[in-house]
């Protein structure tokens, strides 16, 4: 289905995107999910690939993807641990 | 949740923007002294040709008042041209860039903290400290050469028409307090900026050794 070394390490951002289209439309295509997340065909499907076998991500019967339960739960995750360290920042106020 | 996170990500970037804008001051400071050294020797320039046209011509220009208003057209004309280009530069500085990064919630907050070079930042608040506290002074003694040449001309008035001699240094303490006086607010709220700026730093180092040192388990 594709080429290249799997992912090892996901980068955070493209694995927020994918998560948050999907957490939006429900369920999606590959191809419509790469449109919608901005990535390269070949680069979306690694990224399933390591979702699936974490368990974030599942495929239906039209090979259509669909977010796990545990997916969502791993996004609410991130945003709340980023949240624990951006919201501990108390910025100042500047005047001009 | 999301939306904390996206207003606390905007919080931040928009204390990353001000430092870009404070940062500049810096770099506007040789644009500062140049232009104010550049009016002192178009200002002294003219007070000797006129001064050299006098002695060789003969005719009178009336120097010590010419000179006088010439004075106090040049030197305000070009403190507040410094003024403005320091302005200018630091309202040409690009900001909010990461608005539209933010706009998709999570993932932009995330490649915003992604592309953000800590040392870059860490160093840009230094300058920032060091240009607002230079621009302050350059801006006090500009305004006190302009004060002194101000009260240099009102003495010589003085002198004329009252025959009462004002000591120099009077002049320039004297210019000084004035100024000192008028700069007071700025002065404070220059104080209070680097205060800030400090504080951010802080925080910040704060910020990177607990998110760098963090690790997100998927």
């Amino acid at each position: 289905m594709n080429s290249g070394e799997p992912i090892s390490k996901p980068n955070l951002y493209v694995l927020a995107r994918i998560i948050k289209v999907l957490k939006e439309r429900r369920r999606l295509n590959r191809t419509t999910l790469a449109t919608s997340t901005g990535l390269s065909y070949d680069r979306l499907v690694k990224y399933l690939e390591w979702m699936s076998s974490k368990g974030f991500v599942e495929f239906d019967s039209n090979g259509e993807v669909l977010l796990t339960k545990l997916g969502t739960e791993t996004y609410d995750r991130l945003v709340n641990w980023i949240l624990k360290y951006v919201g501990n920042v108390r910025f100042p106020k500047f005047s001009e | 949740m999301e939306a904390t996170l996206s207003s606390k990500m905007a919080e931040f970037m928009t204390a990353l923007d001000q430092v870009k804008k404070y940062r500049t001051l810096l770099a506007s400071m040789t644009d500062f002294t140049l232009i104010v050294l550049a009016t002192v020797v178009v200002a002294l320039s003219v007070n000797i040709s006129m001064r050299l046209s006098t002695l060789f011509s003969g005719a009178n220009h009336g120097p010590s008042i010419a000179v006088g208003l010439l004075y106090l057209f040049i030197f305000p004309a070009g403190i507040i041209t410094a003024v403005f280009w320091v302005r200018r530069k630091m309202k040409s500085v690009k900001v909010g860039q990461w608005k539209n990064t933010l706009t998709e919630g999570a993932p932009g907050a995330i490649k915003l903290l992604q592309s953000l070079e800590w040392e870059s930042i860490f160093s840009g608040i230094r300058y920032a400290k060091l240009g607002f506290f230079l621009y302050g002074i350059a801006k006090i003694l500009a305004y006190w050469g302009l004060t002194s040449v101000f009260l240099f001309i009102s003495s010589g008035v003085v002198e004329v028409v009252l025959h009462i001699s004002v000591d120099y240094i009077v002049v320039m303490l004297f210019s000084l307090i004035i100024v000192l006086i008028l700069s007071r607010n700025d002065l404070r709220k220059r104080y209070d900026q680097i205060g800030r700026l400090d504080w951010l730093l802080w925080e910040l180092r704060w910020f990177e050794s607990e998110f760098r040192g963090a690790n997100f388990e998927a």
